[in-house]
């Protein structure tokens, strides 16, 4: 419990302090919502809209989670394939820096166009944004074995299957998971983003559609709400793949050790 | 056991090493060892010792010479595709645990590599485990291990499989002073239980002469032999042995031809 408030006790008196003077500037200087609401008029915009927020969160959060998994198992795939053959990895991999470094909003509007489903059309761009972390991650993580493990390995004439799962593998996992936790975040980045691409024209219905529709009514307040949503999302994607990377590697790996006895 | 050297298990025969790179590791290398022999190779950095153990264990192939088993595989016969011919143990320089498993999990990976059972293989671990007195450490991972528990994993796992041949590339290098002797005195007991041949790579005159039969000193640039210490002193040597005459006698030999070796090369 001390622990708790040691790590998280600074920024939730900084957060707290920062609302209530927020709250406070606003009400001084009699602040009209539709250019600053304060915090209380966004929590009640929340709580006004919760119905149809919520269900917009879950479109977008939708997006961002399936677009993650075939992200995951995507990118850790083609880095396994990658540490198949040098020759595939050479290559491909210049195609998937060249696909992570374009900005995805520019590639948005022609997925929209070419991509019948709109939502398979948001599906590509999340994906987009999210594998490359999985897929350089892995791929360094299957390369990084210590050459004496390998000895190891061709000492007891393990097959390649078996020096991919006794030693490649387990050696990628602190990798890939560290790859995926940041992917969690950038898919929804990347689902956020094509919502915005794909804009009303699409009839959306995502988070960002519904900023975007707010913003055209000057709803301040429910922008707010929704960003808040958004951002309080992130944080448990990151938070959910953390506790899954700890639960993975606290009993072997450094980056996760507790105390030792 | 004899302390007579037994038939020749295997034979290194004027082999050659040069890597890639150019660097010529080994020339000339004469090398024997006798079933049941403990013999240490002794030599100053880059002498190509570790070289001529992984030669002998396969995971290197000369590049000039050959590697000849003998004795049961069929004398003068060399293994397939350059593998040993008898079943082999390797200790390296570091402990090579496998993070993610616990000493049990790594003491029993040869073997699951084999493709043997796993509640057979478990249990073949839990004993080697025992052998080199670590039975009740087989749930703790390595990062939980001191580093003298670590090698003794190691060890555990070199020895799961019941090799007749045991390498070892300068094993207790990193380890202080006391873990080291006190696992050269298990090694020496671990030997003459299973009835192995040792070939030990080390760099200290001291461990050299407390544990083998012969030492053999090698020089520099071109790696090679030049000198063979037999250390007459029978077995089982316990702690009284470092004071004897013959163990201060040995050293000095040891120290003088290494000294030569060293000299040699300039």
């Amino acid at each position: 419990m001390r622990a708790v408030l040691r790590e998280a006790g600074p920024a939730a008196i900084l957060g707290v302090a920062g609302l209530v003077l927020w709250q406070a500037l606003v009400g001084l200087f009699h602040v009209p919502p539709y250019i600053l609401p304060g915090p209380v008029a966004i929590a009640v915009t929340l709580y006004r809209d919760a119905g149809m927020l919520f269900a917009s969160l879950m479109v977008t959060l939708g997006v961002a989670l399936e677009a993650l998994a075939v992200a995951v198992v995507g990118g850790a795939g083609l880095a396994i394939l990658f540490a198949q053959s040098r020759w595939i990895e050479r290559g491909l991999f210049p195609y998937a820096v060249i696909l992570q470094v374009t900005p995805v909003i520019a590639i948005a509007p022609l997925i929209l166009i070419y991509v019948g489903s709109t939502r398979a059309a948001l599906l590509i761009c999340a994906w987009i944004v999210a594998f490359f972390p999985v897929l350089s991650n892995t791929a360094l993580g299957l390369r990084s074995v210590d050459p004496a493990m390998l000895d190891l390995m061709a000492l007891y004439r393990a097959r390649p299957g078996q020096v991919l799962w006794y030693l490649r593998l387990p050696a990628a996992m602190p990798y890939f998971l560290a790859g995926v936790r940041i992917a969690g975040g950038l898919a929804l980045i990347g689902a956020v983003v094509a919502e915005f691409a794909a804009g009303t024209a699409a009839g959306g219905s995502g988070l960002a559609y519904r900023i975007l529709e707010s913003s055209y009514r000057l709803d301040i307040p429910r922008m707010y709400a929704a960003l808040f949503l958004l951002s309080v999302t992130g944080v448990a994607i990151f938070a959910l793949l953390s506790l899954v990377s700890w639960l993975a590697l606290h009993r072997w790996h450094e980056s996760a050790a507790r105390r030792d006895r | 056991m004899s302390e007579a050297a037994g038939a020749p298990l295997v034979r290194l025969e004027s082999v050659g090493k040069r890597f890639d790179n150019g660097t010529v590791a080994l020339a000339g290398l004469e090398l024997l060892l006798r079933r049941g022999e403990f013999v240490s190779i002794l030599g100053p950095s880059g002498c190509g010792k570790t070289t001529a153990l992984r030669l002998i264990a396969g995971l290197a192939e000369p590049t000039l010479g050959r590697v000849v088993w003998e004795g049961e595989a069929g004398a003068g016969e060399t293994g397939r595709d350059g593998a040993p011919a008898v079943p082999l143990g390797f200790v390296f320089q570091e402990p090579t645990l496998l993070p993610w498993r616990t000493a049990l999990g790594n003491a029993a990976l040869p073997l699951v590599l084999a493709g043997m059972a796993r509640p057979e293989a478990r249990a073949q671990a839990a004993a080697a485990l025992a052998a080199v007195g670590l039975a009740g450490a087989g749930g703790l991972y390595p990062r939980q291990l001191s580093g003298g528990m670590r090698m003794r994993v190691s060890i555990a796992r070199a020895l799961v499989t019941r090799p007749s041949l045991l390498l070892m590339d300068e094993p207790f290098a990193a380890l202080d002073e006391i873990t080291r002797e006190r696992l050269n005195a298990d090694l020496l007991r671990l030997w003459r239980e299973r009835e192995l041949t040792v070939g030990f790579v080390t760099h200290s005159v001291y461990e050299s002469v407390f544990l083998s039969m012969r030492v053999l000193v090698m020089a520099r640039h071109p790696g090679r032999i030049v000198e063979e210490v037999k250390v007459e002193a029978p077995y089982p040597r316990d702690e009284s042995f470092r004071t004897s005459s013959v163990y201060a006698e040995a050293c000095r030999q040891v120290s003088a031809a290494l000294r030569r070796a060293m000299e040699e090369e300039r």
